[in-house]
Formats: structure tokens, C-alpha cells, sequence
């Protein structure tokens, strides 16, 4: 079997519901941020695969790729820092428990 | 640019320059303020005159435009129109707040605010003069709005009373009400247009190239405007409160200039509103309506300002009630009239409340012999507003009873007569009770006459009151109806004798009542409250309009209270119009959504986003038509 | 290449590199840093009001037009005045001052290269540098709970909407196969648009409606302002904002102007349920912060009735209001801080008898509060006026009318906070405030520029349109 466009549409919409489901669902704070990166690396597999499939001449999709990588990447540590912050000070890592503010 | 625009937009901007010499400078030397913000006005009065003067020599339009922006191929203006109506409507202002800024000296004596409050007249009288010079829309609107915010912080003068901060935020967002209209029709008069000048705009109009039905919805909704200004029926509610403010404020700006704004809109978009039979109709009833509504209310009220402020809003009814059957002159002859002897009302109301203290009727009595100069005044006015022979309320009065019989709208005609019987029924019970029979209280008899600088006005006030009417005798070659009319024709106007007789007995009528009631004690005023019935309760108590909207406010917020539980702890007072429930309400309910939670914030933004998908895969075809667009 | 278009940029980065070096060079009175900081900004400011640039560079993914340069200026404008408010109320320790400062500079960049990107991936990379440099400014009380919480909310949320915009930007590019902004364009108007791409048109827009707060993507604004630090609160309202504003106008307006039958829909439902929501919630806070937070909100909504409006029209008056509402913003927040540095909350309740302590204070908030309103002669009316008129060009009746009658209901909740200020009175007597004379400045310059704006619109409201104006005829 080849593996087509579609193949890779269908994975990445997957894995893109899988992250909502996920970031909906868990209650862990890193968990949640875990569930986001399944997000990006959704739009990832998107971008690479439509590169790759349909504008196979330039890189565009792949340039696109490496940047969402380098940005998620330096969220993920913003996040941990944040996430450490907090818990060091309040010893809370779930997030339905950091709602101080409401209303 | 011709002199004539040159003196008013001077006239105009003198009382700015007062407000900002105050704010800036003055605001420690309370008699300098005073005179600082007097001098000014006197200077625009000055100016007004010279005006009223070049008018009367040579009627006729100037207008002025300077740009102010361009919205697309839109120009937007600020402009000066001087015409007859500007004329007389500057005159009215300045005189009126000149007066009223003298009387205050004595007044305000050893107020906090002095300086505040003859800083905020300035800046209301700016406002006030701006709305009159406008040539445009755009520019009226936001001179109105000023003028709303003006009449806010004036309410509002003793903030710490909170009663008068209340009534100046029920002024204020009832106002904003009928704004909201006003801005809606301009809005969408101006975008067909392309225009907001009002020359422009009404020869726009005159073409016919806007659909009747579209012009009569663009009318009513200018109207809007009008009724929330000018007190009419039904959001008359924020001016018997508005006189939580002191006296003088009540004088000039809530029954002499303001309120009248609002009819003086309506007469400077007159050749709009005369192209919609339709709305014209509908303003004329409404006037009518609020004239008899409004004088039926203050046949029983107790409290001096309030049976005033009630008769302003009947008599602001009458003057609209003109203008809707297309007495043009009669209804802006009556604001001319009206401003003097209403002024000339209020300020010796204040003259008395200064002398004895109180609001109450019933703890005055016997004032005449303790304050000569007020009663004498005052029953001047009083005769100018029952409209007897030959003060200036007979002669504008008159018009408008001919204006509405000449329209053949019998109904109305006899809704104006009954109202002048109670009006002057009323007055006199008024003038009565306070003046003459015996002192009845403690604070009577410690009364004495207001110093001088309150007690001059009063006498130039009455001095207007008896002859302002004579430029309105009917059948003059040169009389103020066709000096003021502007349109193709001039007005006809003859001396109605029947009319004129009618009148006359309903007003006497209505004052022998009075004497006969209050004063000869021949018919027990306890007999008449019996004989009248559940009539008398309604009065009384203003027809229960305030507990009617309190009641849909609170019954029924009470009622969906012990239905959702939830909802128990928010009955919050103050709440004062249905708006503000429906508001908090909804509010609340959808305050909910934010838990504070991250995941449920997720969830409404992944639940919009589906939501916001699935419904334009549902409405696609089309959508945009669908939605109006072009 | 012509480097010259970018030398705002490139002055920018300079700023912040010596931001970071006389961090590492100063040891003790790091109040240097913020004043060197302010000067230099305000400087550059200065500098791009005064050299207005026209050109395309990088393979035409980068340009320098009208409304570059005016974003720019407002964007600068937030920078500059969020630092002066920063001076004086921030509370971070010494040792943080440095960042503090340079992730203010890092932001500005970041919206700098947004409002001036004319392909995806820069867009993206633009965005995301001024997201996450806000974010960590929003966490920088780090002693304070709620700081830490505003900046996680903004992370999570921030992230998620980005997942979401991605998403959408790569179904376009699928269908456009190509990330540069022109040839979209060229792609949009040569023919019919498929499902994929009109799904990812509207991924995008959500994902863009995150920096507006616009519904449903608001949710994140009132945490996030009443946790993070004023100055920050007051810089992410206008400045993010108006940069989010921008990144709109040059997909939405321009890129898939063709496919307005997509967006104006959505986008006019949402107006409507950003105005009414942002109204409707703002009436029953007892946080004056969260209070001006849901009225942004609202805002943010007036902003969108005037972007379906007509086009030129549209963007000039989405423009102008982002000028005014800069300006309104900012002195709002600015009284919140001094309060707030004075009495240490922003509780609703400890502003009775503001007025009768701090009567300059309370006047000043009055004003921005009745500018936010939308009263005459401010320049929130105007703002508001030209927004309304820009829908009702188009024929939006409909729009107008709950438009306005949702600016008559904003004016409920404002009033109430004035009576809060006037009337109530405070039940302990509380000492004088202390109002730092920056900040005294600030608040008068703000007074004056609100009313100038109010006052006398016509100049520029003249530049606005010639931007818009210029947006569409200045293409490469």
C-alpha cells in the first residue's frame, strides 16, 4: 500500500483530536501542556505532508515546521518554569485547583 | 463669514471661556467665580441681542462651516446657523441663565461648591448655546450629549445626598435612552444622505428619495431624542427627581433651556418631520398625552419644586403637541413664553424654600405679607401660565389651541382645554396654599424676603412674563409668526374670538375652583379627594408609573428569584429601570462561564470554534445576503 | 536589499541588547536600567513618527506601509507608556529589573514584525515572540499567586489557540500552496474557494481572535488582567490588541477579501456575542481590573462592528479607534495603578470617597471611563461613532442598532463605578495618596490626548483613511 495525502490528513486530524481530547480531560497542568504539543505536532505532520504532496519544489511547509518546533519548544519551558512556580509555591499541580480568579 | 456668524459663535463661546477662567484660576475666590462666570454670560446676552436685533431688521439664514473631519467622501462640519429660531433661542438662553446666575450669587451663598457650581452653569450654558448654533447633526448630538452630562453633574450638585446623586444617575441613563434613538436616526439619516447638514439633509429629504416608511422610522427615532430631553411621555420619570438639584439649576436648566431642547430640535428639523404625516402624528398625540398626564399629576402633589416640574413637563407636552399639528410658530411662541414665566416659577420657589426651608406646601401659608416682592412675582406667573388676558401665556396658549382646532383634531383641541383648566387649577392651589390663609408652620413664621440679587430677577422675570406675549398678537403685520416661519408660506394667523373666550373661562374657571377649594373653604378639599375617587390615588401618586417600572423590575425579578434559587442573594437595590435587571441578570447567569478553571475556558474555545463551524456549514449559501449585506 | 525598512526593527533589538548588557553591568540601582529603558523607546518612537518608509523587503515577506507605520506608532506609544507606568509601580526585585525591561522591548518587536509581515511563517513566528514574552511579563510577580496563575491561564490558553491557528494556516497553505500573503491573495480572487480552505479561514480566525479577546476566544482576558502586573495588563489591552487588530485586517480585509462571504458572517455573530458578553459580565464585577477587563472585551467587539464595515472606511475607522482607545486604555490603568500602589487592591469597594481624596484621581478616571463610554466631546465617541458608521456604510443595520444600544448598556456599569467614587464614602479615613509625579504627567498627557482626539478628529482621521487607503494601493 502507497500512503497517500490522505493517510497523512487523517493522522494528523487524529492526532489532532486526540490533543483536545487530552487537553480537555487531563488534569494535570503538564499533562494539558503535553496535550497541546500533540496540537502542534498535528499542524506539523500537516505541513510537512503538504509540502512534501503538494509543493513538492520549495520547503516552505518544512521552514514553517522547524519554527512551529523551535517555538513549541521554548513554550514547553515557559510553561514547566510557570507550572514549577506555582507549585513550589502553593504545592498544586492540578489545573481545576489553580482558580483563584473567577467571575 | 459675516458678522452675524461672528457674534454667535462669540456668544457661543464666552461661557467656555468662564468655565475654563474658573477651573483654572478662580475656584479659591467664590465671588470672583461668580463674577467671572456672570460677566461672561452677560457679554454672550449682549452679543444674543445684537443677534435678535440684525434678525429682526433683516430675517434671514446664515450659515457658516468650518471642516472638521472626513469620514469617506462624508464632510463633517462644525457650523454656525443663525436664523429667527437661533435668534430667539440665544436670547432665551443667555437671558434666562444670566438671570439665574445673579439669583444664585444670593442663593448658593456659603455653598462648598460656589465656585463648582457657577463653573458647571458656564460649561452648561456653552453646551446649551452650542445645541442652539449648530448647523449640522453631528455637532447637535454632541452638544446634547454635553448638555445631558451637564444636567448629571448639576443633579448630582450635593452628591452626598443620595437622593440627588440617584436622581441624577436615573436623569442621566434615561436620557442615554432616548439618545440612543436620536443617534440611531442620525446615523441612518446621515448615511442616505451622505450628509449631516441639516440644509442639506432637508433638501435630501424633500426630494423624496427616501422611502416614506424608512423616513417615518428615521423620524420617530430623532423623536427619541426629543422625548428623553424634553420629559414626554413615557420617559418623563427622571424630571420631578431631577429636582434634587438646587433650585436655580431646576430654573434654567430643567424648565427654561434644556428640556426645551428638545422641542427646539424638533422645530430645527421641522422640514423633515412635517415629510412623515405619520410621525407627525404620533408626536402630536404624545405631546397631548403628556400635557393632560403630567397636569393631572401635579394637581396633588405637596411638594412646591415637583407640582412645578410636573407643569413643566405638561406645558414641554403642549409646546410638542404644536409642533406635531404643524403649529411650527405656536409651539416655539410658547417655549419663548414658557421659559420666562416657568424661570420666573422656579426661582421663587427657591426664593421661598430659602426663606422657610422646606418643600412642603402645607408648612407654608401666609408667605405674602413676610415676602412681597416673591408673591406678587409669582402670582404673575401664575396668571402667565393659566394664560389669562393679557399676559404673554395667553397669547402663546391661544395659538396652539388655534393650531390644534385649525388641524382638526378635536380630541386634541379638548385635551389641551381640560389641561389649562388644571393648570390653572393647580397654580393656584399652589399660589394659595403657599401665600395666602394663615402661616401654618414654625418655618412660616421665621420667614423673611430673600436679599436683593434673589428679588431683582424675580422682577425682570415678572416684567417678561407680561409683555413677552405682545410679540405674538395675532394679526400684526410684523408679528412673531411671520418673522419666524421660515418655510415657503408664512403662517396665517387671525385672532380666534371663540377660542380666545374658551380659554379664558376654562382658566378662570380653573382658578375660582382653586379659591373656592383652598381658600373660601366652600367645597372641603377632603370632599373632593372623596368624590374623585380612586382618581385622586392615581394622581397622587404620579399614576404609579415609577412603581410600575419598579414593579416589573423588582415583582418579577422577586418571582424568578424563588423560582432559580441561584438567584436569591442578587436582588440588588437601586436597580432602577428594566434594563439594568434584564442586564444584571444575564450578567450573572453568564458570569458563570468563568469558573476560573483553564479547562473549562479550553472547552469554550474549542465549543466556539465548533460551534462557529458547524453553523456556516449550515447557513453557508448565502450568508452574507442573509445577513443584510451589500 | 534594503535594509533601511527594517532599521525600526533593527533599532529595537539594539535597544534590547543594551537593555541586557547594562543589566549585567549595573549591580545597584537598576532604576537606570528603566529610565535608559524609557529614553531609548521613546526615542524610537519619536524616530518612526518622524520617518515614515514605504517598501517591501525579504522576498516580499516583510513590508513597510502606512499602517505599519501607524501600528507601529501605536504599538511604541503602548510601550512607552506602560514603561512610565512601570517605573514606578512594578514590584519586582531588583535583580529581574533587567528582563522586566527587555521582554517589554522583546514584546514590542515581536507585534513590530506582526504588523508588518506579509507571509505565514514570519506572522507566526511574530506572534508567537510577542505571545510568550508577554506571558512571562503577566508571571513576573512571582511572589504573588495570581500573578503565577494569569501567566499559566495565558500560557495554556495562548498555546492552545496557537494549535488552533496552525491548524488553519497549514489547511491554507494546502490550499493556496504558497505561505506568502500576495499570492494567497492572487489565489483567493482567481477562483472558488474548497471546503479545506474556508475551514481553515475560519481555524484562522478564532486563532486570531485570541489576541482580540474576541468570543469565544476571550476567555483568558479577565484572569489574565487582574493577575498580571497593571502596567502589563494595560500594555497587553492595547498594544497586543491593536497588533492582533492589525495581523486581522492584513488576512482578513486584504488576503481573503474575496472570500468575505466566509468571514463577515461569523465575524458579525461574534461581534454581536463579544459586545453583549463583554457588557453583560463587566456589570456585576467587584474588581475594578476585571471590570476594565470585560469591557476591553466589549470593545474589542466595537472594533469588529467597524471591521465588516465598508473597507477603506473600515480599517480607517478599526484604526482610528485602536488610536483613541490606546490612549483611553491607558490613563484608565494608569489610575488603577496608583491606587492600587497606594491601597494595594483594586477592589471596587476601596474606591468609595475617591473622589473626595484624590479628586484628580477620580476625575481622571471619569473621563476614561466615560471616553470607554462613548460621551461627547471624547475621543471615544468619536472613535465609536466613525466605527458605526463604517458597518452602517456597508448596510448593516441591524449591527448598528444592537451596537449602539450595547453602548448605552456599557454606560450603566461605568456609572456605577463613579458612584463608587462619588458618592459612597470610605469607611475608614484613609491617608493622602502618594502620586508619582511620572505618573501625574502621564495622566494629564493622557487627559489632553483624549480630548485633543475628541475634539478635533479631522487630521487624523485624514491619516487613517490615507493608510487604509494606502494599504490597497501600495502592493509590490
Amino acid at each position: 500500500m502507497t500512503i497517500t495525502l490522505t493517510h497523512y490528513v487523517v493522522l494528523s486530524a487524529v492526532l489532532f483530536g486526540i490533543g483536545v481530547f487530552g487537553a480537555l480531560t487531563r488534569r494535570n497542568a503538564i499533562g494539558i501542556m503535553m496535550s497541546i504539543e500533540l496540537i502542534f505536532n498535528a499542524a506539523n505532520i500537516n505541513m510537512v505532508a503538504f509540502s512534501r504532496f503538494i509543493t513538492p519544489e520549495t520547503a516552505a511547509g518544512e521552514l514553517f515546521t522547524m519554527f512551529i518546533i523551535a517555538v513549541a519548544a521554548a513554550e514547553s519551558v515557559l510553561g514547566l518554569a510557570i507550572i514549577l512556580a506555582i507549585y513550589r509555591k502553593r504545592q498544586v499541580l492540578n489545573a481545576d485547583q489553580m482558580d483563584l480568579m473567577k467571575w | 463669514m459675516d458678522n452675524m456668524i461672528i457674534t454667535g459663535m462669540l456668544a457661543a463661546v464666552m461661557p467656555l471661556l468662564g468655565f475654563l477662567i474658573i477651573q483654572a484660576f478662580t475656584k479659591k475666590h467664590h465671588m470672583l467665580s461668580a463674577y467671572v462666570s456672570i460677566a461672561m454670560i452677560a457679554a454672550s446676552f449682549t452679543m444674543a441681542v445684537l443677534i435678535l436685533l440684525g434678525q429682526l431688521k433683516t430675517p434671514g439664514m446664515h450659515n457658516y462651516s468650518l471642516p472638521w473631519m472626513h469620514i469617506g467622501s462624508v464632510e463633517m462640519n462644525i457650523g454656525f446657523m443663525i436664523n429667527q429660531l437661533t435668534s430667539v433661542m440665544l436670547v432665551i438662553v443667555t437671558f434666562v441663565s444670566m438671570l439665574v446666575q445673579i439669583y444664585s450669587i444670593g442663593y448658593m451663598h456659603g455653598d462648598d461648591g460656589f465656585s463648582k457650581f457657577f463653573s458647571f452653569i458656564s460649561l452648561f450654558s456653552f453646551s446649551m448655546l452650542g445645541v442652539v448654533v449648530s448647523n449640522n447633526l453631528m455637532q447637535i448630538y454632541i452638544f446634547w450629549e454635553l448638555v445631558g452630562l451637564c444636567s448629571y453633574l448639576l443633579i448630582g450638585f450635593w452628591y452626598t445626598k443620595p437622593e440627588a446623586s440617584d436622581a441624577a444617575k436615573k436623569a442621566f441613563v434615561v436620557n442615554r435612552v432616548g439618545d440612543f434613538g436620536f443617534l440611531l436616526g442620525i446615523i441612518f439619516l446621515s448615511t442616505k444622505a451622505g450628509t449631516f447638514d441639516f440644509i442639506a439633509v432637508e433638501e435630501y429629504v424633500k426630494s423624496g428619495a427616501i422611502d416614506p416608511n424608512y423616513l417615518t422610522v428615521i423620524v420617530l427615532l430623532l423623536f427619541c431624542g426629543a422625548l428623553g430631553k424634553s420629559a414626554q411621555f413615557p420617559m418623563h420619570v427622571w424630571l420631578p427627581d431631577a429636582m434634587e438639584g438646587p433650585t436655580p439649576v431646576s430654573a434654567l436648566i430643567h424648565a427654561a433651556t434644556m428640556v426645551a431642547a428638545g422641542v427646539f430640535m424638533v422645530a430645527r428639523l421641522f422640514g423633515i418631520f412635517v415629510l412623515s404625516p405619520g410621525a407627525m402624528l404620533v408626536v402630536a398625540y404624545i405631546g397631548g398625552f403628556t400635557a393632560i398626564f403630567a397636569a393631572s399629576i401635579a394637581l396633588t402633589q405637596d411638594d412646591i419644586k415637583r407640582v412645578l416640574a410636573y407643569s413643566t413637563v405638561s406645558q414641554l407636552g403642549y409646546m410638542v403637541m404644536a409642533l406635531g399639528v404643524g403649529g411650527y410658530t405656536a409651539g416655539m411662541f410658547h417655549l419663548t413664553t414658557h421659559a420666562f414665566f416657568k424661570a420666573l416659577l422656579f426661582l421663587g420657589a427657591g426664593s421661598v424654600i430659602h426663606g422657610v426651608h422646606t418643600n412642603n406646601i402645607w408648612d407654608m401659608g401666609g408667605l405674602h405679607k413676610k415676602m412681597p416682592v416673591t408673591s406678587v412675582t409669582f402670582l404673575i406667573a401664575a396668571l402667565a401660565i393659566s394664560g389669562i388676558f393679557p399676559l404673554a401665556g395667553f397669547w402663546s396658549k391661544d395659538e396652539i389651541l388655534v393650531a390644534t382646532r385649525e388641524a382638526g383634531m378635536p380630541l386634541l383641541y379638548y385635551t389641551a382645554l381640560i389641561t389649562a383648566f388644571m393648570t390653572a387649577f393647580y397654580m393656584f392651589r399652589l399660589y394659595i396654599v403657599t401665600f395666602l390663609g394663615k402661616e401654618k408652620g414654625e418655618a412660616s413664621r421665621r420667614a423673611h424676603e430673600s436679599p436683593l440679587n434673589m428679588t431683582v430677577p424675580l422682577m425682570i422675570l415678572a416684567l417678561m412674563s407680561v409683555v413677552a406675549g405682545f410679540a405674538g398678537v395675532p394679526g400684526q403685520e410684523n408679528s412673531i409668526y411671520n418673522w419666524l416661519y421660515h418655510g415657503e408660506h408664512p403662517h396665517e394667523t387671525h385672532f380666534n374670538m371663540p377660542v380666545a373666550i374658551t380659554s379664558t373661562v376654562v382658566a378662570v374657571t380653573g382658578i375660582l375652583l382653586a379659591f373656592a377649594v383652598y381658600f373660601f373653604n366652600w367645597i372641603k378639599a377632603e370632599n373632593l379627594k372623596k368624590a374623585s375617587g380612586p382618581l385622586y390615588a392615581l394622581s397622587k401618586n404620579k399614576f404609579y408609573i415609577d412603581e410600575i417600572y419598579l414593579f416589573l423590575i423588582k415583582r418579577c425579578f422577586f418571582t424568578i428569584a424563588e423560582a432559580v434559587k441561584w438567584f436569591d442573594k442578587q436582588v440588588v437595590d437601586g436597580v432602577v429601570n428594566m434594563a439594568a435587571f434584564v442586564m444584571r441578570w444575564s450578567g450573572r447567569a453568564l458570569r458563570n462561564t468563568m469558573t476560573g478553571r483553564v479547562q473549562d475556558y479550553a472547552l469554550v474555545i474549542f465549543g466556539g470554534a465548533v460551534a462557529a463551524i458547524v453553523a456556516f456549514a449550515i447557513y453557508n449559501p448565502a450568508a452574507l445576503q442573509l445577513l443584510g449585506g451589500r | 536589499m534594503n535594509l533601511k525598512l527594517l532599521s525600526d526593527e533593527l533599532m529595537l533589538t539594539g535597544i534590547i541588547t543594551a537593555v541586557l548588557l547594562l543589566d549585567f553591568i549595573i549591580k545597584d540601582k537598576k532604576q537606570i536600567i528603566a529610565y535608559t529603558f524609557l529614553a531609548l523607546i521613546a526615542g524610537l518612537t519619536l524616530f518612526i513618527g518622524l520617518h515614515r518608509q514605504q517598501g517591501v523587503v525579504l522576498n516580499g515577506s516583510f513590508i513597510y506601509d502606512g499602517i505599519s507605520w501607524f501600528s507601529k506608532l501605536i504599538i511604541m506609544l503602548g510601550a512607552v507608556l506602560a514603561t512610565v507606568m512601570s517605573l514606578e509601580t512594578i514590584k519586582v526585585k531588583p535583580k529581574y529589573t533587567g528582563a522586566y525591561y527587555a521582554l517589554m522591548g522583546t514584546s514590542a518587536l515581536g507585534m513590530m514584525f506582526l504588523v508588518s509581515s506579509k507571509e505565514l511563517v514570519t506572522l507566526y513566528v511574530a506572534l508567537e515572540l510577542a505571545t510568550i514574552s508577554l506571558i512571562v511579563l503577566s508571571a513576573m510577580h512571582k511572589h504573588d499567586d495570581l500573578s503565577l496563575e494569569a501567566g499559566m491561564k495565558y500560557l495554556l490558553l495562548g498555546a492552545l489557540s496557537s494549535g488552533i491557528l496552525l491548524y488553519g494556516l497549514s489547511l491554507v497553505y494546502a490550499s493556496a500552496k504558497t505561505t506568502y500573503l500576495d499570492r494567497i491573495m492572487a489565489v483567493v480572487s482567481s477562483g472558488a474557494a474548497g471546503p479545506a480552505f474556508i475551514l481553515g479561514i475560519i481555524l484562522v480566525l478564532l486563532g486570531v481572535g485570541f489576541k482580540l479577546s474576541m468570543v469565544p476566544m476571550h476567555v483568558w482576558t479577565p484572569d489574565v488582567y487582574q493577575g498580571a502586573p497593571t502596567p502589563v495588563a494595560a500594555y497587553i489591552s492595547v498594544a497586543s490588541k491593536a497588533a492582533g487588530f492589525i495581523f486581522a485586517i492584513r488576512l482578513f480585509q486584504y488576503t481573503f477579501l474575496k472570500l468575505d462571504y466566509v468571514w463577515v458572517p461569523i465575524l458579525m455573530v461574534l461581534a454581536v456575542l463579544t459586545m453583549m458578553i463583554g457588557n453583560l459580565v463587566a456589570i456585576s464585577q467587584k474588581n475594578l481590573k476585571r471590570l476594565l477587563a470585560y469591557s476591553t472585551i466589549s470593545q474589542a467587539g466595537y472594533i469588529l462592528v467597524g471591521f465588516v464595515g465598508a473597507s477603506v472606511i473600515g480599517i480607517s475607522s478599526v484604526l482610528f479607534y485602536l488610536f483613541a482607545y490606546t490612549l483611553t486604555n491607558i490613563l484608565a490603568f494608569t489610575v488603577l495603578a496608583v491606587v492600587a500602589k497606594n491601597t494595594g487592591s483594586d477592589e471596587l469597594a476601596d474606591y468609595s470617597g475617591l473622589a473626595r481624596r484624590e479628586p484628580f484621581l477620580a476625575v481622571s478616571l471619569m473621563l476614561a471611563l466615560l471616553s470607554l463610554a462613548g460621551i461627547p466631546p471624547l475621543a471615544g465617541f468619536v472613535g465609536k461613532f466613525y466605527l458605526f458608521y463604517a458597518a452602517m456604510e456597508k448596510g448593516y443595520v441591524w449591527l448598528v442598532i444592537i451596537a449602539a444600544l450595547n453602548s448605552t448598556l456599557s454606560l450603566y456599569y461605568y456609572l456605577l463605578v463613579l458612584r463608587q467614587m462619588y458618592i459612597y464614602d470610605s469607611a475608614v479615613e484613609m491617608p493622602k495618596m502618594k502620586i508619582p509625579v511620572s505618573l501625574r504627567i502621564l495622566i494629564i498627557v493622557c487627559i489632553i490626548a483624549i480630548l485633543a482626539v475628541g475634539i478635533m478628529p479631522g487630521w487624523f482621521i485624514d491619516t487613517t483613511t490615507e493608510i487604509a487607503q494606502n494599504m490597497f494601493t501600495y502592493t509590490k
